[in-house]
């Protein structure tokens, strides 16, 4: 895979996938809201002290570590909103479309 | 009146309604046995259906395909009232069978859910395991008794092959096995959790999962007389409780910690059946199916309030102050089921627990202290529930919490439900002694009521109070970020699906597919159909070569 380049479009779209998996992680692990919050200004201080990397080498390695970090933390068992794929209400009552199920004519 | 709101003694009547088949020896009736075993699980059966119906009513209120729901819920509790008001073991097993098929169909109710109908279809199939077995062991008593009805049982089986005892109890067991989710079958039970909430509240939590232990109970004349099965569900019975206790403290899905405590509850009726106290498990039946029923309904009240209805408690807390009574039902089946004196699930559990000591065998002891260790559990984990939802700060937006709401239609069902959680151990006495009349009696109830100390009688209480509150402690003051590999290995129920599928169903598979190909398709079509076609095929040609040679 090419390396992605600091300051791109790309990069960024990255980061915020991995800022937002962060978030999503420290949620699944903290039953209390101050906790999490506590825990989503940490980790906003993480990713801001990194934000003015210009060395795509470094920035993959940071990028890398990361992964790894959620990797470590992902929770076995993780919160799913109800309407999302693998969530409780996920395919509930779902309209029947509008042409015939078994086509042709029988 | 109140005979039928609770069970009052009324002599044993049996009806017959005529007979089904009549084959040499063997004769086979339909026929209604009211005694004291099935009128009081008839009491559980009833009212609780009643409940679950007027429940749903509202509870399924919007859903499209509602009245399908509700059909199946009746044709549910006919079935139910067949497996249990039945004279023999067909009649009994038709029950037991079709109970299982709405199951199925009650499960798989939001039929477009890949997952619902996966989940539905992996109960069916675990518990036909477990039917099979029922099936083996209804041939081998129609082979050696000549018959199948309960009288005629508890007659012969004094008289009959220990060997022979000990063959039918573990077919019979495996099935029970299968049913009332003991440890090994148990998987379908945390994913029958897929159906509606009022599914879960009768069928996987008060009635259905029930009838394993119904039938056991049912068929104490054989167990009576096989020890060494009394002992292995002794074992299966604490193991079961144990485990399914450790998993519940660390599941955050509502409805699957609930369904584990029914789990742990049948065990510990297991337990009670292991000691021969058959009517204690019996009571235990009789009061766990109002409480968890009542359970159930109040998760299912707090998950209808809130506008996502999701199941995990990591989303919840602080509705005390929104669902005050939801709040209060909850409360009050959680402390029925923690066993806090002066509730119903007091007098059921704890009276369990002491026969276990009070048994003064070996095993007995062991077990006592399994059973505390999963009473102590119970405790965390219904605490641990209460205060996810109810006292933790509010962990979801603003939006949602102002529409929660309390159900006014759905309130109903759930007083009804309480006042039973709360007032019903009182008539304990009538309960227990009555169907003891029925039944063997050990008097351990007597016996640990004088023996005992008050230090073996009262520790499951001390012990669950103070770690429960230690548990709430912790979660208030100091609780942190944390991860451990215990945690995911009990957050992901030990890993037992995994297991179960690499090292049993997919060697069985294997096993199936070489059967097929060798067996089926391969010695018996040699041996049998196609051996025969061309035998038949080439014999003429055989003849017609004998009679050119003649004439040649």
């Amino acid at each position: 895979m090419s390396k992605v380049l600091p300051f791109t479009e790309a990069n960024s779209k990255r980061v915020t996938g991995l800022f937002r998996q962060a978030l999503r992680t420290a949620f699944d692990h903290s039953i209390k809201w101050e906790l999490y919050r506590a825990e989503t200004i940490k980790i906003r201080k993480q990713f801001d002290a990194n934000k003015s990397v210009s060395d795509p080498q470094l920035l993959e390695e940071l990028i890398k570590k990361t992964e790894d970090k959620l990797q470590e933390w992902k929770h076995p068992d993780p919160y799913i909103t109800p309407q999302r794929p693998g969530g409780t209400k996920y395919q509930r009552n779902l309209p029947k479309p509008d042409e015939p199920i078994i086509p042709g004519d029988w | 009146m109140f005979n039928y709101l609770y069970f009052m003694y009324e002599e044993a009547t049996l009806i017959n309604l005529g007979t089904w088949l009549t084959m040499g020896n063997l004769d086979m009736k339909y026929g209604l046995l009211l005694d004291s075993l099935s009128l009081s699980v008839m009491v559980p059966v009833g009212m609780v259906t009643l409940c679950v119906l007027f429940y749903a009513m509202e509870y399924m209120a919007h859903d499209p395909n509602r009245n399908r729901f509700y059909m199946m819920l009746s044709v549910f509790a006919m079935f139910m009232t067949m497996l249990v008001v039945s004279e023999n073991y067909l009649m009994m097993f038709m029950g037991w069978e079709f109970v299982g098929v709405v199951s199925y169909l009650l499960m798989s109710f939001w039929n477009t859910r890949v997952t619902a109908m996966k989940s539905a279809l992996s109960a069916m199939l675990l518990n036909r395991m477990g039917d099979t077995f029922f099936v083996m062991c209804l041939g081998t008593l129609m082979m050696n008794f000549n018959a199948l009805d309960f009288e005629t049982m508890e007659l012969m089986a004094p008289h009959m092959n220990t060997n022979l005892l000990n063959f039918m109890a573990v077919m019979l067991l495996v099935a029970a096995t299968a049913k009332s989710a003991q440890l090994g079958l148990h998987a379908w039970l945390l994913s029958a959790m897929e159906g509606p909430t009022p599914v879960s509240s009768l069928l996987h939590a008060a009635t259905m999962v029930c009838s394993g232990v119904f039938v056991l109970v049912r068929s104490w004349y054989m167990l009576e007389y096989t020890p060494s099965m009394l002992m292995v569900m002794l074992w299966l019975g604490g193991l079961t409780t144990m485990v399914s206790g450790l998993m519940a403290v660390v599941t955050n899905d509502m409805k699957r910690v609930m369904a584990l405590s029914t789990m742990s509850q049948l065990s510990m009726m297991m337990l009670a059946m292991g000691v021969s106290s058959y009517e204690l498990a019996m009571y235990h039946l009789y009061c766990h199916a109002f409480f968890k029923a009542l359970l159930f309904m109040s998760a299912g009240s707090m998950m209808h309030s809130v506008m996502s209805e999701t199941q995990d408690m990591r989303k919840y807390g602080g509705l005390m102050d929104y669902l005050p009574y939801s709040y209060t039902t909850m409360l009050m089946a959680s402390l029925s089921l923690m066993a806090m004196p002066g509730l119903t699930g007091y007098y059921s559990k704890d009276m369990m627990m002491e026969s276990l000591y009070g048994s003064y065998t070996m095993t007995g002891y062991m077990m006592y202290y399994m059973a505390t260790t999963s009473a102590t559990l119970t405790a965390m984990y219904s605490l641990r529930v209460m205060y996810l939802t109810f006292y933790n700060n509010p962990n979801n937006n603003k939006y949602t919490y102002g529409l929660v709401h309390e159900n006014v239609n759905m309130a109903m069902p759930m007083f009804m439900l309480t006042m039973y959680s709360m007032f019903m151990g009182y008539a304990r006495d009538n309960v227990t002694f009555h169907m003891a009349m029925g039944m063997p009696y050990t008097n351990s109830l007597m016996e640990t009521e004088y023996t005992l100390t008050s230090l073996y009688k009262l520790l499951p209480l001390m012990l669950g109070l103070s770690l429960s509150m230690l548990l709430v402690y912790m979660y208030e003051y100091t609780y942190k970020m944390m991860k451990s590999p215990m945690y995911n290995y009990l957050n992901q129920r030990m890993y037992f699906d995994q297991l179960l599928n690499n090292l049993v169903m997919r060697p069985t598979l294997v096993l199936g597919g070489y059967l097929n190909h060798y067996v089926d398709n391969g010695l018996l079509k040699v041996l049998g159909s196609t051996g025969m076609y061309k035998l038949l095929n080439y014999m003429p040609v055989l003849l017609m070569f004998n009679l050119m040679m003649m004439f040649m």
